[in-house]
């Protein structure tokens, strides 16, 4: 068995040696940013119960996730994400005003094998429980914009996109394949299904403009102005709104994204360098998740992939040489 | 710069001829000698590859447009790409296939089936219901019910010529299956426009 002395699991990721201060800087900056903005550091446990993930049905699968059997014979699993731990922890301690908490740690999930892809993601961000609707937003946008400048990266883009949009676009459209075809943003499939559904109107127009619905605030304005839905046009200008009480403007918006995670209710947004081929910060608000710990609450949250982000950094030297 | 990577062979030769008729220049490709990767005057930097590299060039953020086969795609587990686009070229399609006797044959064991496209067949089963052992064959999978190895086979039928000259037929069709253009998500956001120009160029020339 020798040759296991020289190899890491396929699963592990390799042990990160030359970008460990840049790291270790950048958590420090992200660190007081959200310490001084009132987020408490929480460490959370490394295994929980895969019935906490898996009853949840937030879209983690379960064989995603690295399981064991424990002492009591039940199923137990590596920490997966830490949006659910969090919510339980707010809701097991009780509370019911707002809580910041922040956290920095890593999370387990299989991936696919020989893609260059790991199973270790190192993760940093927040989550601001128990405020709602445009305050939330606004904290939570703001919060990123201020500690992304920290990462070190250039030509970053953040993208917001609506989850609300994306279910009111559903129940309109009343079709199982509409969500595969906002996925992979596919105009052939979309215009098939446009004319089997003999889609009309407004909503036609605004189904084949989705697929390359990436823009600016104009795209969002343009689109709302056109929308005769009273849902999807609330969840526009809330978009509009947003935009309007940031001070820093320089977002994008995607009317085809499509929830990464299932709790996600709202506002959604994701981080993307040129450099990373994932998104560097994901995030949205969730404001039902509480209803599973039988609270109404509602929720907002995001965080940053280390991992992604270092490669992206070194990426960039790499092209700048 | 776009960089765009396309499956070796036919796919190469049809998209490029589609890309020369919408105006772009592809003088430089068509022209090419055994070069794996050449720059046309359009800024276009092109790479030839299997068509399952395509797909991890395109997921590694390597390429941002990749040109490839549904089958592929359909086989691969990466899925973390856009599909804008059905080229409506390269046109076959998955299927079930085995000698006549299939149809009516009572089994009293687990069928056994070969194929090249291990998870394609998986899924199709899966949908019916069906338990079934799968084999994988590397290629000339009708040798599979020939020789007595497999009841049936799942493979791509193009003509279904090759099928009818060893006795199999087609028992039942799985799938469409043409050429697609693939987009690297991260790629969308920030090259939307030069990725849409060849996406509306090659749409047009679809119609």
């Amino acid at each position: 068995m020798e040759e296991f002395q020289y190899l890491i699991p396929e699963e592990s990721s390799d042990a990160i040696i030359t970008n460990v201060a840049s790291l270790r800087e950048m958590e420090g900056h992200l660190r007081e940013i959200f310490t001084k903005a009132k987020y408490q550091e929480v460490l959370l446990p490394s295994f929980e119960y895969v019935d906490l993930y898996y009853n949840m049905d937030i879209g983690i699968d379960e064989e995603k996730m690295f399981q064991f059997i424990n002492h009591e014979g039940k199923r137990i699993a590596l920490r997966a994400d830490f949006t659910l731990p969090l919510a339980r922890l707010y809701v097991t301690s009780n509370k019911n005003e707002v809580q910041r908490y922040c956290y920095f740690g890593k999370v387990y999930r299989k991936e696919k094998k020989h893609k260059g892809r790991t199973n270790e993601f190192y993760q940093g961000g927040i989550e601001l429980i128990g405020k709602g609707g445009l305050t939330g937003e606004k904290e939570c946008m703001e919060i990123i914009q201020q500690s992304i400048s920290y990462l070190g990266l250039k030509s970053l883009k953040l993208v917001i996109g609506s989850a609300k949009f994306y279910k009111r676009i559903c129940q309109l459209v009343d079709d199982p394949l509409i969500t595969k075809i906002l996925k992979v943003r596919s105009f052939s499939m979309m215009k098939e299904l446009i004319e089997r559904k003999q889609i009309d109107g407004y909503l036609k127009e605004l189904l084949m403009m989705i697929p390359q619905g990436i823009g600016d605030i104009q795209m969002i304005k343009n689109v709302s102005s056109k929308v005769e839905d009273e849902v999807l046009k609330q969840s526009l200008v809330e978009l509009e709104l947003l935009y309007e009480n940031l001070e820093n403007q320089d977002l994008y918006f995607d009317l085809a994204m499509v929830p990464s995670m299932k709790y996600y209710t709202g506002m959604m947004m994701k981080g993307y360098s040129p450099y990373s081929a994932q998104p560097i910060v994901t995030g949205g608000r969730y404001d039902h998740l509480m209803h599973h710990f039988h609270k109404n609450v509602p929720a907002i949250g995001f965080s940053y992939d280390f991992h992604h982000i270092l490669h992206a950094l070194e990426m960039e030297e790499e092209t700048h040489d | 710069m776009i960089r765009i990577a396309i499956t070796k062979g036919r796919i190469e030769k049809q998209v490029c001829k589609l890309l020369q008729e919408a105006g772009f220049d592809m003088d430089p490709i068509i022209n090419k000698d055994r070069e794996l990767l050449i720059e046309t005057s359009d800024g276009i930097s092109m790479i030839f590859a299997k068509a399952n590299d395509v797909l991890t060039f395109l997921e590694h953020g390597i390429v941002d447009i990749g040109f490839v086969g549904k089958d592929t795609l359909d086989e691969s587990d990466f899925k973390d790409y856009y599909e804008v686009l059905d080229l409506d070229i390269g046109k076959c399609y998955f299927a079930v296939a085995a000698y006549p006797e299939y149809k009516t044959k009572e089994f009293k064991r687990r069928k056994r089936i070969a194929s090249k496209y291990v998870g394609v067949a998986k899924k199709y089963f899966n949908e019916k219901q069906e338990d079934v052992e799968i084999i994988k064959l590397e290629g000339s999978v009708e040798l599979g019910p020939v020789v007595g190895l497999s009841d049936a086979i799942v493979d791509i039928v193009e003509t279904g010529s090759t099928l009818k000259a060893n006795g199999l037929e087609v028992i039942e069709k799985i799938s469409d299956i043409s050429t697609r253009m693939i987009v690297n998500k991260v790629s969308f956001v920030f090259k939307k426009e030069e990725i849409l120009k060849i996406m509306n160029a090659l749409e047009r020339k679809g119609e």
